[in-house]
């Protein structure tokens, strides 16, 4: 180290030689002995300290929650106090839905065949031969009072599978391919017609595997005659999201060259002139459902409308109903169900109990929490208490 | 000269010989060099050892329980003094020394200390051993490494002196191998001390008139030894508290909602379908999360910086992996997955059949992914929040901010298709479904707090009825009483325990700064005044 600092400091060597012919340097005065300080003879060079502000020493002011027990419990009790309430709220608001739901799996036409043995076979579900038209009675127990809703519900129909959900062409939807152009890939087997090998527009999955069931409900009215059944008339219009139909499907103008799915009877143009933004039942099919079992608004029931006088003026009366069903989709391949649902509506959406329910229960574990939390919070302060007893005799301040 | 060594002065020897004028010539050259080494001696003397208010600093380095070893070059007196007048040796401990040369001697006399200390165990009287560097050379040897370093391990402290900078660097490598668990710091100023700062776990170099090249070798470069206190207790005690929180959220925050996609793989035939709109899933790190670890490891404080000077006890929580381990670990990630099933339970059973909307619609499957995603992003949010020991200024923007930022993100998104190609055509307005939704605001409020529930009522509960040390000092701090009886109080219970000094697998070493200044800077100070 010695000789690296002298290359270092080649000035101080050559002030060394200068006196070496005078015989050793004196000795150097002696500076104060000056405790914590390390620079003495030399002029200390500009200071490099780093920002004092706040921010750069880690200063900044900050709340420190305490997060014991006295402070917990306070906020348990909030919660709890707040969402039993809420919870009941929301049970309230859907036990207010009246729901009935009708399993139409296994029906059977006039003639007593099955339709589920019908529908599976392939020049059936191709081309409807012979039509199949269920005929079910049901009994609507309560009055569904308010703006009622069809629904078709499907169980074990895993729309939310990957290779099906990606089973689309989203510039197909809206009017942005013309015939000639070629859909996704993602599309196939759907994708092209194997006989005349044109495009299947629209290409996929999901369009092809368009549920096409159709259905009328008559209500027979207990005061007018026994025959006299009333058609409960009902609109398409609006069961699809309004973002969906202005922003996502689009009008196609032309559809030579191009082919119908496979699955389908009636080709795009046929089910809606407005094909694609007016075909609503297909918008609502496209938007894949999240779970296996699941429900799609199938039509809106029209309370006002003329034909049907006042009987549905207040929703839809208890009573004896009949519901045609135009059996057509094939449920047996993958054991799933069928079903025809009639429900009412409210703020929070369909008839779920669940979210009132959990909130509930949520509610009332944090006022338990709350109060165990009380009763450690009691018990802390006594055992501290006891032990600064105990301290204050037997401490004895020993330090290393 | 012995007397000089035992005021703790250095001493040099000079000699006369009669020499021809021929020698002579050879000789000058070195001479210059000689000239400036003997004033060296004059200088040091004056220099007085409680420079850099080092004795202190050793004392709360010991609170802290790190131990301390000084190797020095001096000699065995001036060592042994400069032990007394740091505090490392106290009147309550036995000293003895270890000196000698060859194998034999050497192990007789280490048999002989390790006796010693056996029958010290369990007295008040703590050993402390000082051993020369000849005699260290010998003990070194690998057949008799492992009985000198018990003895060594067992000792309160340890002085070697005489020893050369590669022997310096030969104690650190046997006491890392000897304990493996032991995190090792060594600080020097000299160049002698390089190898040791490099063979070192921590290297801290000391800067100043010594010259730079320990700092420059160094880990940290520190300009007085009294640094090394702040560098421990605060910023070595505030960063393992940052890394170890940095480290467990992040990977519980992607815990909580990448598993919430397992649970949906449940439910969509473990198709690897995802549930997310790709970009939102993609910008979760980036945008929606990423501000928050920032503001945990940049600002949070476990400790404020005057308690954690003050009181070097709270300094042991740090030590013995206490806060970042297996365990802990895993039990964050627990959590992370039971969070997710949460969320997921939550959402998938609010969504059950798809009807949530007043007009009858019904929701799909992004929509569920969307409010599984926003729910996720909340609790972890919230999580963070918890986690804070100081919320500052910036955790408040880090927290609300990315809530609010993932709002924003949905809000945009959803306008966004067909205009950008074919992105972002899952959540064609989802600003309107997910927020006009009174379902969507219920789950927000539910889902987070069911899920933080229980982490709120452990942390009440343990910090009610096992609170740290730490924990306690800051409570104190923060109602505005005066922590040190409850250190107090700490102090004697942990005095009462019979912890033997090998169970604790953490020891520090050092050398003084004082006595191993090398003659360069005297070279400096000597031409200045030569230059008056």
């Amino acid at each position: 180290p010695i000789i690296q600092s002298m290359a270092a400091n080649k000035r101080t060597q050559h002030e060394m030689q200068a006196h070496s012919s005078g015989g050793p340097p004196p000795p150097p005065q002696y500076p104060d002995a000056d405790a914590g300080a390390d620079n003495e003879e030399k002029p200390s060079p500009p200071l490099r300290k780093p920002s004092d502000s706040k921010f750069h020493q880690q200063k900044l002011p900050a709340w420190q929650p305490l997060l014991t027990a006295r402070s917990v419990f306070p906020l348990f009790f909030l919660v709890g106090a707040a969402f039993v309430p809420i919870g009941a709220v929301l049970f309230t608001a859907s036990q207010s839905v009246k729901e009935a739901e009708f399993n139409y799996t296994n029906c059977r036409d006039a003639s007593g065949i099955s339709c589920l043995e019908q529908a599976n076979k392939p020049d059936y579900y191709r081309w409807l031969r012979p039509p199949c038209v269920c005929n079910m009675s049901i009994h609507l127990p309560d009055n569904l009072t308010g703006q009622v809703f069809a629904y078709y519900a499907l169980t074990n129909f895993y729309q939310n599978h990957r290779r099906y959900v990606k089973s689309r062409d989203d510039s197909q939807l809206l009017g942005w391919k013309p015939g000639s152009e070629e859909p996704l890939q993602d599309c196939s087997p759907y994708r092209q017609d194997p006989g005349s090998g044109s495009w299947i527009l629209p290409c996929g999955a999901i369009a092809n595997s368009l549920f096409n069931d159709t259905f009328q409900l008559f209500y027979h009215s207990p005061t007018a005659g026994a025959d006299l059944a009333v058609e409960v008339p009902w609109t398409s219009r609006g069961i699809s999201w309004a973002s969906d139909r202005e922003r996502k499907f689009g009008r196609v103008n032309n559809f030579t060259g191009t082919s119908k799915p496979p699955n389908w009877r009636l080709s795009p143009e046929q089910r809606s002139a407005d094909s694609f933004q007016g075909d609503e039942e297909l918008i609502v099919w496209m938007r894949t459902a999240a779970l296996p079992s699941f429900r799609k608004l199938h039509r809106i029931v029209l309370h006002n409308a003329s034909s049907a006088a006042d009987w549905f003026k207040d929703g839809l009366p208890s009573g004896n109903y009949t519901l045609l069903v135009n059996y057509a989709y094939p449920v047996n391949a993958f054991s799933g169900t069928k079903s025809f649902v009639l429900t009412t509506s409210s703020w929070s959406g369909g008839r779920n109990p669940a979210l009132g329910i959990i909130y509930m229960v949520v509610g009332c574990l944090h006022i338990v929490l709350g109060a165990l939390f009380v009763v450690i919070h009691i018990q802390a302060s006594k055992n501290l208490r006891s032990s600064n007893n105990e301290d204050q005799q037997t401490i004895r301040p020993v330090f290393l | 000269m012995e007397k000089f060594a035992v005021a703790g002065l250095r001493t040099l020897c000079i000699a006369t010989a009669r020499i021809e004028p021929s020698r002579w010539e050879q000789l000058e050259a070195e001479y210059q060099r000689l000239a400036t080494i003997t004033w060296s001696c004059w200088r040091h003397s004056h220099r007085g050892q409680a420079a850099g208010g080092v004795p202190a600093t050793i004392n709360d380095l010991l609170l802290a329980g790190i131990r301390i070893w000084v190797l020095t070059g001096d000699k065995l007196e001036t060592a042994i003094n400069i032990g007394y007048s740091c505090r490392l040796l106290q009147s309550g401990m036995e000293v003895r020394t270890l000196t000698g040369s060859g194998l034999d001697d050497v192990r007789s006399k280490v048999a002989a200390l390790q006796s010693w200390v056996g029958g010290l165990e369990g007295s008040s009287k703590e050993p402390a051993l000082v051993v020369e560097g000849e005699a260290l050379a010998w003990a070194g040897r690998p057949e008799l490494r492992a009985e000198f370093l018990e003895v060594c391990l067992q000792c309160r402290t340890v002085i070697c002196c005489r020893v050369s900078p590669k022997q310096k660097s030969d104690v650190v490598r046997y006491v890392r191998e000897a304990l493996p668990t032991a995190v090792t710091l060594a600080i020097g100023d000299g160049a002698n001390d390089v190898p040791m700062i490099q063979e070192s776990h921590v290297g801290v170099g000391l800067k100043g008139k010594e010259g730079l090249q320990a700092a420059a070798a160094s880990d940290y470069a520190l300009a007085q030894f009294r640094f090394l206190k702040k560098l421990l207790f605060v910023h070595g005690a505030w960063s393992y508290h940052r890394v170890t929180i940095v480290i467990l959220f992040s990977f519980y925050k992607n815990l909580t909602l990448y598993i919430t996609s397992f649970w949906f793989a449940m439910a969509s035939g473990f198709s690897g379908q995802v549930m997310f709109e790709k970009w939102t899933q993609g910008l979760y790190n980036v945008f929606f999360t990423g501000a928050t670890p920032f503001a945990l490891g940049i600002f949070d404080r476990s400790c404020s910086q005057e308690n954690c000077m003050r009181y070097p006890q709270l300094y042991k929580e740090n030590q013995g992996s206490g806060r970042y381990n297996f365990k802990v670990f895993a039990l964050w990630m627990l959590n992370g997955v039971y969070h997710s099933a949460i969320i997921f339970g939550c959402v998938a059973l609010a969504l059950w059949h798809g009807s949530v909307f007043p007009n009858g619609q019904v929701s799909g499957l992004y929509y569920l992914g969307s409010t599984v995603y926003s729910l996720a992003v909340v609790t972890v949010a919230l999580k963070a929040g918890i986690e804070h020991t100081a919320w500052t200024g910036l955790s408040h923007l880090a927290i609300w901010g990315s809530v609010a930022t993932y709002f924003g993100f949905v809000a945009l998104s959803a306008n966004l298709y067909p205009h950008v190609g074919s992105n972002f055509a899952e959540v064609v307005g989802f600003d309107w479904a997910l927020f006009g939704s009174a379902n969507f605001w219920f789950l927000v409020l539910l889902a987070p707090l069911l899920a933080l529930t229980r982490d709120l009522a452990w942390t009440a509960y343990r910090r009610t009825c096992a609170k740290t040390l730490r924990e306690e000092v800051m409570e104190m701090e923060k109602l505005q009483r005066d922590p040190s009886s409850v250190l107090l109080r700490n102090t004697y219970k942990r005095m009462t325990e019979t912890v033997r000094l090998l169970g604790r697998p953490l020891f520090r070493r050092k050398a003084p700064v004082p006595v191993s200044q090398s003659f360069a800077d005297n070279i400096d100070q000597m031409a200045a005044g030569a230059n008056n």
